[in-house]
């Protein structure tokens, strides 16, 4: 008898273990998934594919078929975000295409149409508190960009000891500027402008400091981004030394009624808070064999855009006969971005 | 001594006979008792989920919000800064061959 009582309290004891145990699991993943549900974005199209977002791959690891469910999604959730028939292109490189880019910046007139035109064209976050301008241009007092050849001066001070006949000529100007001018009218009398954007490196320190990889050189130079692999950890902001990326801190203004529902995948789609974006020298229009939206506004022709690759393009003509300047070139990331004088 | 917990998570979840009523009294009655016991556990379940769920909303909504726009333009600032210490060079007829010819070269390499 003492035996089978022992016996009966050791089931007892188990059964009380196991009914804790299912009790607490099961409280357990009720509560979370409750909590789950109720922090999820309410918004049905989001949510829908909020799941399969998380989980899919790096985009240059998809196959085929998993890029093409990618984009469906994408395309399916922004059309009903946004109330319209939205695209989403993955036109993949043009083979034997490199792209450059040159800007006359005595031309440039610092109109500001090139912002305006890249804000429209790529689904910035607008708004005054959280605006994104992958374009910045800077108004600079005249009289301090100085061309004049320096070799007859003796090495430049500034570079030290010149190794091998190294023969980079400062042109003499520190940028000293400012972003948010607002003139009554432009060209200022006293004043010059520097456009800045993405310089497309071709050797671009942003792609070396990704920890996950969403950034990469594409074939034709662009620099891009999988925006649904980037983590916002802004180690390629901290490593561009042109200052082209921009974070976005918070959940993108995009009005519905001004989204450009011509979108490529790496390039215009609308971005989500705590991703880096940039810009791509408009992506979903070059890959089509289309200017940027930054050369097409541009009402003084300062913007020329063309295949490195192509010996009668535009801007290896320039780049063959212009004065041309690069901007921190001692950091040898081989920019595809240059300025031009006459 | 009693171990407290921090959500009070119903005994009758980890103990199936402590409470009178679920006891089992007889046989013909066990169906109607499970079938109680089934909606009162289901029930207070998901009272104590959307309590769960509520409360963990409240927690995060009470977090207060960054000012957007100060992250934006210490960005900016931090930006312009950066810009200010870059000076541009002037290319030689050398230097830009040599350039192209790289990026040419490159581009040939990776293809």
């Amino acid at each position: 008898m003492p035996n089978q009582e022992k016996s009966k309290q050791k089931d007892s004891k188990l059964t009380t273990r196991r009914d804790f145990l299912r009790g607490a699991g099961n409280y357990t993943v009720a509560s979370l998934s409750g909590a789950a549900m109720l922090l999820s974005d309410p918004k049905p199209a989001k949510a829908n594919v909020t799941w399969a977002e998380h989980f899919q791959k790096n985009y240059r690891l998809m196959t085929e078929e998993e890029k093409r469910e990618a984009i469906e999604r994408l395309e399916t959730r922004y059309s009903e975000e946004y109330g319209k028939k939205v695209t989403v292109d993955d036109t993949a490189s043009i083979e034997g295409v490199l792209f450059g880019y040159a800007l006359n910046i005595q031309k440039c007139i610092g109109c500001r149409r090139c912002v305006k035109a890249c804000m429209a064209e790529n689904n910035q976050s607008r708004g005054s508190e959280q605006q994104i301008e992958w374009i910045r241009v800077l108004r600079m007092e005249k009289g301090n960009f100085s061309v004049e050849d320096r070799d007859q001066h003796g090495y430049p001070e500034s570079f030290g000891v010149q190794v091998g006949g190294n023969a980079y000529k400062p042109a003499g100007v520190v940028l000293e500027g400012q972003h948010y001018y607002e003139p009554e009218q432009v060209p200022e009398k006293d004043a010059f402008y520097f456009p800045m954007q993405c310089m497309q490196c071709e050797k671009p320190p942003c792609v070396k400091v990704c920890p996950v990889r969403t950034t990469y050189r594409d074939p034709d130079g662009i620099v891009v981004i999988d925006y649904n692999w980037c983590i916002g950890c802004r180690m390629c902001i901290g490593a561009c030394p042109y200052w082209a990326r921009r974070f976005n801190w918070g959940e993108p203004n995009l009005p519905k009624e001004e989204m450009n529902p011509v979108t490529h995948y790496l390039g215009n789609r609308p971005r989500m808070k705590g991703v880096v974006e940039k810009c791509t020298f408009c992506v979903q229009r070059t890959r089509k064999g289309r200017w940027t939206a930054c050369v097409e506004v541009c009402p003084v022709g300062a913007r020329k855009f063309g295949n490195l690759l192509d010996p009668s393009s535009e801007i290896r003509k320039v780049l063959a006969k212009k004065k041309v300047f690069r901007l921190r070139a001692d950091l040898n990331t081989y920019p595809k971005f240059f300025y031009f004088m006459d | 001594m009693d171990k407290k917990w921090f959500i009070p998570i119903p005994k009758w979840l980890f103990s199936r006979h402590t409470h009178p009523r679920h006891c089992r009294q007889s046989d013909s009655n066990e169906p109607d008792s499970n079938r109680r016991r089934f909606f009162t556990r289901a029930a207070v379940s998901a009272a104590s989920v959307a309590g769960t769920a509520g409360l963990a909303k409240a927690v995060v909504d009470s977090i207060p919000q960054p000012d957007l726009s100060q992250h934006y333009s210490k960005d900016a600032v931090s930006g312009e800064e950066e810009l200010l210490s870059r000076e541009y060079v002037l290319m030689t007829e050398r230097e830009k061959q040599v350039m192209v010819q790289t990026l040419i070269d490159n581009y040939d390499e990776k293809s």
